[in-house]
């Protein structure tokens, strides 16, 4: 294919589709699932903090990963606007 | 002394280690969260927590994307037990694996290690490589010991199945799934063994097939598990548990199916066997089945 279309580039890497929902809410929360009402509830009954401290608690972890993803440039790779959280191509 | 690690129990104060949470129990496994964060130090392990820690991240989707995003996210989580001067735990075997290998890469390619520090450096922070990373199965039977375990515990009279997870073979000699095994025989009465038990939860497949990954996968596994009648279904991987709590209700709603066994932790038997009541770690919330008739039984033995 290259010597047929030299300039031709892949645009995005393929990803299943049952993993771009996760993506997002890796890159958005640094985690794959939220923290809700009920996980806090269940967790101050369990004898836990209500929030885990991961990065549901320091936000800011979620700030570093994405701005790890941009300096790979991944974002632009898998065709992921992370201000928006939308996928550029379908 | 352990063969694996060589180190004396007398020659060291408590193994220290923090605990690394990943995505799924401290949301929806809380009851296993809070056994192992209550069991562990009776055990004499220091525990606390990897603060700030991400997703591990997913070795099976980031490795063939890639291998930058595994291993740059991933030295972000290690780094952050290793700021704490500890080493790193994990329970779920799919996070272990994604650590363990982006450890043990980082630790033996200096390049590689040069790479993922130019990427941490945008975010002010830098990885040594100077920890190690080790499976929650490992610090229970190596560090604390099964004999010490065999003192303390109080065996439960149960008859329970496991599943060790795909990831829990990581090592040639299969020494996981060995610990797994004696650990659980050792807290319980019995340990019933079905043929499907090493069939994968059917995780990974779910991303390219969820009725392949729901029917010929997880629903394999419990309709073997309901021919035995266990009393409970005993996991240790967080990925296994998110993946068969999916199933079940794929399945119960498209085809009414039921499997009314719990699916729990091996922490909750070590921390009922160590006498911490069901109420005290939250055995009761989120479970896919009710935990009563365990509780029960062991209400039973214990008296």
């Amino acid at each position: 294919m290259n010597e047929l279309f030299p300039w031709r580039r892949p645009v995005k890497v393929p990803l299943p589709p049952g993993v771009k929902p996760q993506l997002i809410r890796h890159f958005s929360i640094g985690l794959l699932y939220p923290v809700t009402e009920e996980t806090m509830e269940c967790r101050r009954k369990a004898g836990l903090d209500p929030v885990p401290p991961t990065a549901h608690r320091f936000p800011d972890a979620a700030e570093d990963i994405r701005t790890l993803i941009r300096a790979m440039k991944v974002d632009k790779t898998i065709g992921l606007d992370l201000d928006t959280m939308e996928y550029l191509f379908s | 002394m352990t063969e694996e690690t060589g180190i004396s129990r007398q020659d060291s104060t408590f193994p220290r280690y923090a605990f690394f949470l990943g995505c799924v129990m401290p949301v929806k496994m809380p009851w296993a969260e809070s056994a192992i964060m209550k069991s562990l130090p009776l055990l004499e392990i220091d525990l606390t927590y990897v603060t700030r820690s991400t997703c591990c991240p997913r070795a099976g989707v980031w490795i063939s994307v890639d291998k930058r995003v595994w291993l740059t996210l991933a030295a972000y989580n290690l780094l952050q037990a290793e700021h704490a001067g500890r080493d790193l735990m994990a329970s779920c075997n799919g996070c272990y694996v994604t650590l363990y290998e982006a450890n043990k890469t980082l630790k033996e390619d200096p390049a590689e290690l040069r790479m993922v520090n130019e990427y941490l450096k945008t975010t002010n922070n830098h990885y040594n490589a100077s920890i190690r990373v080790r499976h929650l199965l490992e610090v229970l039977y190596e560090d604390v010991g099964i004999d010490v375990i065999r003192r303390k515990a109080h065996r439960i009279p149960l008859r329970v199945a496991l599943h060790p997870g795909c990831h829990m073979r990581i090592f040639e000699d299969g020494r996981l799934v060995r610990y797994f095994t004696e650990l659980t025989a050792t807290l319980v009465d019995e340990v019933v063994h079905y043929e499907a038990e090493q069939i994968c939860c059917g995780l990974q497949a779910n991303l390219a097939d969820r009725e392949f990954a729901t029917y010929e996968r997880a629903k394999e596994k419990f309709d073997a598990i309901k021919k035995l009648d266990p009393d409970a279904l005993v996991i240790v991987c967080s990925g296994c548990y998110d993946q068969f709590e999916r199933a079940l209700k794929i399945l119960e709603k498209d085809i009414g199916y039921r499997f009314d066994i719990p699916v729990i932790h091996l922490a909750e038997l070590l921390a009922l066997s160590l006498g911490i009541g069901p109420d005290e770690f939250g055995m009761r919330l989120l479970r896919t089945s009710p935990v009563e008739r365990i509780i029960e039984k062991w209400e039973g033995g214990m008296g």
